[in-house]
């Protein structure tokens, strides 16, 4: 009987059977090069004095860091960069913390159908988009007719004009969003405490825990790794405050207060023809992106063992 | 050897480039003369265009297309193309609004531009200094006909040599009336009537005093203090720029300051403080809608169509989306336009005027026909309002805007003048209805025919009781300005941005619009802080962009 390298065999049946496997991926991969990978080309716009009529392949001329000093000339850079950081941590601080409260709040509902309506109509804005959003929020947030202002002028307070008032208007964009899209996160978390084992609630209650403690030390810790993912990955839109939502909330009132650093491209690249500044801030905000998810995913595995790869 | 390879290529490149030059010339000086302005190709031309459509053309295409089977790409100004000059038309793409500028940027960044095209002044500046676009200088002498030169003349200088750049025409303009950015005051006379005033304001003072009793006096007698000094929308200049004309302030125009000759932002001038600071304390006693910086140019319609507001800034064409809604609510309404009075009593207010063209027409550097260019729009304006032409064929036949369906479309500066003109010779017996002829005919049906209430104070005559109070029509101040009567400067700046403009104008220009939103609320005072606001704008570009428009036209 020859010698046979049984390793070898292992690992020839291995990949005979996760061959097709591997092919059923062939589709996300290739749409990944496609749309994720083969774009990255157009980096070199932030590089060149781009004339779009030249061609994107065409004879651009090269100026180097030209457009990053030009970006960063702007007066108002650092307030509209200011704004943009603060707006996004507080939405990403609040897009978890909302939605979990409620998540946990709603998991302790026994009212089945109580339960499922307030999860579809708490879900329900999600799928508007900002167009149609954008003008509802205005509307309701008017300090004449809007029922938000109805309502503080029945219990005797002033009206407030949110999105007309240089003070208000941060707090009012991060509401808004997370009002618009708590009900998303609220069911991925419920969907999260579904997956805890029921025997452990059984054996804490049999050990004593309250509701209360069951919550803190079952539930919580049951889903903490779940947390953890949707915090990195929303640690990489720290750059991202929202452009559909600012630029139909935004005024020339609020300006300096609102703008974002993805309204402010949107004037200066799309609308007054600046194609290499544009791609310079999207080349920084992808490299501060990767940063903050590098880091996020460095303390995610450190201290509470997630693991993506 | 790569680099001797590139140098070939270069050599090569170099005398294709100048046997390019040579065989323009012939052919340019080969059909010059009389023939040449329409004259038909032996042999048919094709020639790649692009195609804005206006939505409401497309609306107006979509009747026409069930009456007559025409269609975008074969219609009767395309086949007049094809069959008088031999010249075929096809669209690389066609569109509008985002999804057109969308399709425009994506064939722009594939190299391959189009033949003859129109474009805004942004991309006229940047193909023409990056050799896209040919020199159309001797073009235009050569096959201008005499009706492009007389139309263009309308339009003023400034439209070609808006479309110039270092000395070389490099496109012809597609002229919109540059009179129909002139604004006009639009009162209502009935509520004029209910508070007890019995002629227009001669002076601004009187005007404002109007405005306190349009707040104060409930004007619309429904005893509820609801009313608003004027409308107001967030797009600030629309309705404020003839306010501020009484002032002698231009807030959004670039001027000629007499003392030094210089050309100045207006924005920045001592004269933006009086009015602003009236605006303020019209903001603060609440004359004004406390939220006109969340309410856009068509929100604000709301105020005047439920009679809040019985004053109105803003252009002849807001009679239709604007003023008419209100009428359809309230039929007592009665708006009619007074003229804009100075701070004394019968000084002149002289008003801004933008350029009178959009767009224009440029050819490929790389076309063998770049004359084209200019016979398309002689054969437009031939068609429309030349000897030869029919209006009622090629402008408006069954459906409007037929004018706005073939490959190009240009407008007369007097568009609306000469059918104002007509319709009053009507009621005045000069003229008779079947002398009324061309354009004029569409208008004089609105106006006298279909007796349109937002056409009648536009065009035709303001209801007679309103005899007393002195308002007149729009067409009666547009005549008064088209004359000279009432006196107007061009806008300095026009064209194609100047560097700097390029790189800072939109975020100096958004930063004035919010300074100005904040002081008129309060938030910024018009001594220190507007005094902060120059300073800024000086220092982060506005200097060196004042200076290169000074450089440009020699000052």
């Amino acid at each position: 009987m020859p010698v046979v390298d049984s390793a070898k065999l292992r690992r020839r049946n291995r990949f005979r059977r996760t061959f097709p496997l591997h092919l059923m991926s062939l589709p996300a991969v290739l749409l990944c090069l496609v749309f994720c990978y083969a774009p990255m080309y157009g980096i070199v716009i932030a590089f060149q004095r781009f004339v779009p009529a030249k061609g994107l392949f065409g004879p651009q001329q090269w100026i180097g860091f030209t457009n990053f000093k030009n970006l960063f000339a702007y007066p108002r850079i650092w307030t509209y960069l200011t704004n943009t950081v603060q707006i996004s941590f507080a939405k990403i601080v609040l897009s978890i913390l909302v939605p979990l409260i409620f998540a946990l709040l709603l998991n302790e509902v026994r009212k089945k159908w109580f339960k499922k309506s307030v999860q579809t109509i708490i879900y329900f804005p999600y799928f508007l988009s900002w167009i149609v959003f954008g003008g509802i929020v205005i509307d309701i947030l008017s300090p004449s007719t809007g029922i938000v202002n109805n309502i503080i002028r029945l219990f005797g307070g002033e009206p407030i004009y949110f999105l007309g008032n240089p003070e208000t208007i941060k707090g009012t964009i991060v509401w808004t969003d997370i009002f618009k899209t708590f009900g998303f996160n609220t069911i991925i978390y419920l969907a999260a405490i579904t997956g805890v084992n029921p025997t452990l609630y059984e054996a804490a209650a049999i050990d004593g825990a309250n509701r209360w403690q069951q919550t803190v030390h079952v539930t919580l810790p049951g889903i903490i790794t779940i947390v953890a993912l949707m915090a990195v990955l929303s640690m990489g839109n720290i750059l991202n405050a929202g452009f559909e939502q600012v630029w139909n909330l935004i005024n020339a009132n609020v300006l300096s207060e609102a703008e974002i650093l993805d309204t402010f491209i949107y004037r200066q690249g799309i609308l007054a023809n600046q194609y290499g500044l544009g791609a310079a801030v999207g080349l920084l905000k992808s490299l501060t992106s990767m940063v903050f998810i590098g880091v996020s995913y460095i303390i995610a595995y450190k201290f509470l063992d997630y693991r993506l790869f | 050897m790569i680099k001797r390879l590139l140098f070939m290529t270069m050599i090569i490149m170099s005398v294709f480039a100048v046997t390019a030059c040579q065989t323009d010339t012939t052919t340019l000086t080969a059909i010059a003369g009389e023939e040449g302005y329409l004259g038909k190709y032996d042999e048919e031309v094709l020639v790649h265009t692009i195609k804005y459509i206006d939505p409401t053309a497309s609306s107006n295409l979509a009747r026409l297309t069930s009456l007559t089977g025409e269609t975008l790409e074969d219609n009767r100004w395309i086949r007049g193309f094809k069959n008088d000059m031999n010249v075929q038309f096809e669209y690389l793409i066609t569109g509008s609004g985002e999804a057109f500028q969308t399709q425009w940027a994506g064939l722009m960044a594939t190299g391959d531009l189009p033949d003859v095209f129109s474009v805004g002044f942004a991309d006229l500046g940047e193909l023409a200094q990056n050799g896209f676009l040919y020199d159309l200088t001797e073009a235009y002498e050569t096959y201008a006909s005499p009706l492009l030169k007389e139309i263009l003349a309308e339009a003023g200088n400034e439209a070609l040599e808006a479309a110039t750049i270092d000395g070389k025409l490099y496109g012809i303009p597609q002229v919109v009336s540059k009179y129909d950015s002139y604004k006009y005051l639009w009162i209502r006379q009935d509520w004029m009537a209910a508070v007890g005033v019995t002629s227009g304001p001669k002076t601004v003072y009187e005007l404002i005093d109007l405005m306190e009793k349009f707040v104060k006096d409930d004007p619309d007698q429904n005893g509820i203090d609801d009313t608003y000094a004027f409308a107001l929308s967030n797009d600030l200049w629309h309705n404020l720029e003839g306010f501020f004309s009484c002032f002698g302030a231009y807030p959004d125009s670039w001027v000629l300051d007499p003392a030094d000759q210089k050309i100045k932002l207006g924005a920045i001038q001592d004269a933006m403080i009086e009015p602003m600071t009236i605006l303020q304390d019209m903001y603060l006693d609440g004359w004004l809608n406390p939220e006109f910086i969340t309410l856009d140019y068509t929100k604000s319609k709301a105020d005047v169509a439920n009679g809040k507001t019985g004053i109105y800034m803003g252009a002849h064409y807001n009679a239709s989306d604007f003023l008419l809604p209100s009428k359809n609510k309230d039929a007592d309404a009665d708006w009619a336009v007074f003229a804009w009075p100075g701070r004394t009593e019968g000084e002149t207010v002289v008003h801004q005027l933008e350029l009178g063209v959009n767009d224009v027409i440029v050819a490929n550097s790389a076309f063998a026909n770049p004359e084209i260019a200019i016979k398309m729009l002689n054969y437009y304006y031939e068609k429309l309002y030349g000897e030869t032409g029919n209006y009622d064929y090629w402008g408006n036949d069954q459906v409007d805007f037929i004018w706005a369906m073939g490959p190009l479309f240009s407008y007369r500066p007097t568009v609306n003048l000469v059918p104002y003109l007509d319709i009053q010779a009507y009621y005045a017996g000069t003229k008779l209805e079947t002398e009324i002829v061309g354009v004029s005919r569409n208008y004089f049906k609105n106006v006298v025919t279909d007796n349109r209430y937002d056409w009648q104070i536009m065009f035709g005559r303001i209801a007679p009781n309103a005899t007393v109070m002195g308002g007149q029509t729009a067409g009666y101040f547009l005549n008064l300005v088209v004359n000279g009567e009432i006196p107007t400067f061009q806008n300095q700046f026009y064209g194609s941005p100047t560097p700097a403009m390029g790189i800072v104008g939109s975020q100096l220009g958004i930063d004035a619009l919010e300074f100005f939103t904040k002081a008129i609320r309060y938030e910024k005072n018009m001594t220190s802080d507007f005094d902060a606001f120059r300073e800024y704008w000086l220092t982060n570009g506005g200097s060196v962009i004042t200076n290169e428009i000074n450089a440009r036209y020699g000052r």
